[in-house]
């Protein structure tokens, strides 16, 4: 019984000692900061301020979060901001070195050709377009944006019942954990990893994609959901409008390529193409990244998604996709 | 039920702990020795039908056969009664089997487009997972108790010997005459199986989960569009299939003779490291060692072997691996690979006889040889993963003729040839250290009663939990 006991002991002092060893490595391998609810609403939540961040399973990057808790590093900072930047975990470029986002290359772009702009990005994990529609308002009305604000999204097809949520003002908010016991074990990084990878698995397991998912859906396209789009679309612009700013959608898709490595060509679906019509009819700047993204692989046989250690093509923008991304960007903006 | 699923961590338990019943002092009294070992045999077969018919219940059903079938062939052998129809009956009813199950369609589609006939009917037929190990292994049992190697079992003994379910479905081929004497030790559950057996099996969860899997992603990515990818990218690709074949094939290996090892029970082990080897003979002393002295033993001498000139050695050699690739799979591109293996067995067996009595072993010329025979293997394994024979050429002619394309410089693709480089140079060192001549992989076992021992094994399995590729994978060798 004693040699049991003794081994017991020996066992959980190795055990705590392992997970030493493994939350060390953790630091520089899969370090994010834990995410806070944000009253403001600007976004549904915002990451730990001023937090180291590293992350090795899809990319390797370190990046660093800015006071209000997104990523923005770029060192030259105005009072107002020209161009406000919302989009999902693409535009927060968790997956990217903090100089390598889109957000901070546009800057470098602005400073480098003498333009008094700065843009401001309020990028976030899990924020699609639809839930930064519903948080427009309030992130207009916090950073107040001269001339733009720019949503990055990787979809143009949605779902009705979300559609309608977002018109009657019940999309549902993303939930944070911010107090409690999972909260402090988010603190933990060897955790947060394992629950990543248990995710992971599951969705796996389940046959679900993990990637975001820029496959279109074949939904028809119904009156009412024309309707509710055309909704959508139209207090998105008015708000933006009555704020002094012209909304600009970036669609990003990935790009697709064939057995001898020539890109498949894509056409818009009749529900895609009835998002570019609203845009169209209520004065919403679109821009499709894919000639863009298209071209840039044809003249440096570079895809825009994708990293070192995932599949080719897939997965979040990298580098060469950010880069691609800023130069769209800065081209519509200065040429518009 | 794959070992790489929660499900078999459940499963596990559920057939170690009540075998471990048999550990306690009033049980162990109560019972008679052979009473304990028929309750221990019994629990594990029929864990291993419940193992194997996760998959589908109607492929226990087979195996129940074939095990009846070379059970009666067996028993009727060694008691001398119609011998002859019996050892037909016991070998060539497996390989009925097999080639229904596995080569129906693959036969019927060669037949129809060598007479140009539209359609002969393919059935639709699903192909039983693990059959080509199980019907090799009850192939070796009628022929052990044929060449008297050993004697007839009974009917549960057979019935384990095959379904072992650490074993079943991705080998090691083990042979009855390893095999059957273990049932007969009626040694209790210990620690130190259980230790040992453990960390056998994360070293080879780690090199399925970790290396393999991980490797899968841009190694699936170039088979696919190889003709999108440079060639440095292609390049890199073949090498990393060649690093994650070895990991799944040799993972899973590992992970069966750990899993037996818990049990008490010894596997040989299948895989020594592979890429060292210096010629394409000593390659298959190294690679699915199982497999190599299954096909010898069974096929090759069987067929003459060299003992009937020089001729029919090279013939017998090419026949055997021709064989041997065929069994992997029904299609012309494992025949192809198992093609080239056997010329090239010929090739170095005629290089031999040319130059016997020289001697040469410069570490130079040890080198080169070690970095062409890899090369050759590299170039064979391409045949082995493309779908079909376009695909394989494409990825050749992208690996001989440099062209540009996306360039993928992977990164586990990296890590892994390090650390392979690495291990190998580690079990260099070992083997000077102990004088020994060749240098032989070996399992990196800790006493896990020091608690050094512990931080590295815990250390490990959490190790493994961080890197481990989450999507699903199945290992290679369930295929065949």
């Amino acid at each position: 019984m004693k040699k049991v006991f003794i081994w017991l002991l020996k066992a959980f002092t190795a055990g705590l000692a392992a997970l030493c060893i493994a939350n060390l490595l953790c630091f520089f391998y899969y370090n994010l900061p834990v995410h806070y609810t944000n009253k403001s609403g600007t976004t549904d939540y915002y990451w730990d301020a001023d937090h180291f961040s590293s992350r090795g399973t899809e990319g390797f990057a370190l990046t660093k979060t800015d006071e209000n808790g997104f990523v923005n590093t770029f060192p030259y900072k105005k009072e107002t901001v020209d161009v406000l930047i919302m989009g999902s975990s693409h535009t927060e470029g968790f997956n990217v070195n903090e100089d390598e986002n889109y957000t901070y290359l546009l800057n470098s772009k602005f400073l480098e050709n003498g333009l008094d702009k700065y843009a401001y990005s309020i990028g976030t994990s899990g924020h699609g377009l639809l839930r930064n529609l519903k948080n427009l308002e309030n992130a207009l009305e916090a950073y107040r944006p001269q001339e733009y604000v720019v949503i990055e999204t990787t979809k143009i097809d949605f779902d009705t019942e979300d559609l309608e949520q977002l018109n009657s003002g019940t999309y549902e908010t993303l939930k944070s954990y911010d107090s409690g016991f999972i909260y402090a074990l988010q603190k933990i990084d060897y955790f947060r990893l394992v629950h990543t990878q248990y995710n992971s698995f599951i969705k796996s397991s389940d046959n679900e994609d993990d990637s975001p998912s820029p496959v279109q859906t074949e939904a028809a396209v119904t009156d009412e959901y024309i309707q509710l789009l055309d909704t959508a679309i139209r207090n998105a612009a008015k708000t933006a409008s009555d704020k002094g700013c012209t909304l600009v959608v970036f669609y990003s898709p990935s790009l697709e390529i064939d057995y001898n490595g020539n890109v498949i060509k894509r056409e818009y679906t009749q529900v895609q193409q009835s998002f570019i019509t609203a845009c169209g009819k209520y004065g919403v700047d679109f821009i499709d990244m894919s000639e863009a993204f298209t071209a840039m692989y044809e003249t440096t046989d570079r895809l825009p998604f994708g990293f070192s250690n995932t599949a080719v093509g897939t997965g979040h923008i990298n580098k060469y996709g950010h880069a691609c991304v800023a130069q769209e960007l800065y081209d519509f903006m200065i040429g518009g | 039920m794959v070992f790489t699923s929660i499900e078999f961590f459940v499963f596990f338990l559920a057939v170690y702990l009540p075998i471990l019943l048999f550990n306690l002092k009033p049980l162990r009294n109560k019972l008679s020795e052979k009473t304990q070992l028929s309750c221990k045999h019994f629990i594990l077969l029929v864990s291993s039908y419940i193992f194997y018919g996760w998959w589908d219940y109607r492929f226990c059903l087979l195996m129940l056969l074939l095990t009846f079938v070379s059970w009666l062939s067996a028993k009727n052998i060694s008691q001398n009664k119609h011998r002859r129809l019996f050892t037909v009956t016991g070998i060539v009813f497996p390989l009925v089997i097999l080639g229904f199950f596995k080569y129906f369609n693959f036969f019927v589609d060669g037949f129809t487009s060598l007479f140009g006939i539209e359609s002969a009917g393919a059935l639709n037929i699903i192909l039983p997972v693990g059959i080509s190990f199980y019907t090799f292994q009850s192939m070796s049992y009628t022929i052990d108790v044929l060449k008297g190697t050993i004697a007839s079992h009974s009917f549960s003994d057979v019935a384990l010997y095959i379904s072992f379910f650490p074993q079943l479905v991705a080998g090691p081929i083990v042979k009855a005459a390893d095999f059957m004497p273990q049932l007969k030790k009626n040694e209790p559950l210990n620690l130190c199986d259980l230790s040992v057996g453990l960390q056998i099996f994360m070293f080879g969860l780690f090199k399925k989960i970790v290396i393999a899997d991980n490797l899968s992603v841009f190694v699936d990515d170039v088979f696919a569009k190889p003709l999108a990818f440079s060639s440095l990218s292609v390049i890199l690709a073949v090498i990393s299939y060649s690093v994650q074949i070895y990991c799944d094939f040799s993972g899973y290996s590992d992970m069966a003779i750990g899993v037996a090892r818990c049990f008490g029970y010894n596997f040989r082990p299948n895989f020594n490291i592979p890429y060292i080897s210096k010629n394409v003979s000593e390659f298959w002393k190294r690679w699915h060692i199982s497999l190599s002295g299954w096909l010898q033993e069974y096929l090759y001498i069987p067929l003459g072997g060299n003992r009937k000139g020089t001729a029919r050695k090279y013939i017998n050699l090419l026949l055997t691996m021709v064989l041997g690739g065929l069994w992997h799979g029904a299609n012309y591109t494992f025949v192809f690979w198992g093609l080239l293996h056997g010329a090239a067995l010929c090739v170095h067996k005629l290089w031999l006889t040319l130059k016997k009595g020289k001697k040469s072993s410069g570490v130079i010329t040890s080198a080169a040889s070690v970095l062409f025979t890899y090369a050759f293997v590299c170039v064979c394994w391409v045949f082995f993963r493309a779908e079909n024979f376009k695909t394989a050429i494409d990825v050749l002619s992208k690996m001989f003729i440099w062209s540009g394309g996306i360039n993928q410089i992977f990164f586990w693709s990296v890590f892994s040839i390090v650390l392979l480089v690495a291990a190998t140079a580690a079990a260099a060192l070992k083997a000077k250290k102990e004088g020994k001549k060749s240098v032989n992989g070996y399992y990196p076992v800790f006493d896990l009663n020091k608690i050094s021992g512990l931080i590295i094994f815990f250390s490990e399995i959490m190790l493994i939990i961080m890197f481990a590729y989450t999507g699903s994978n199945p290992f290679i060798y369930f295929q065949f």
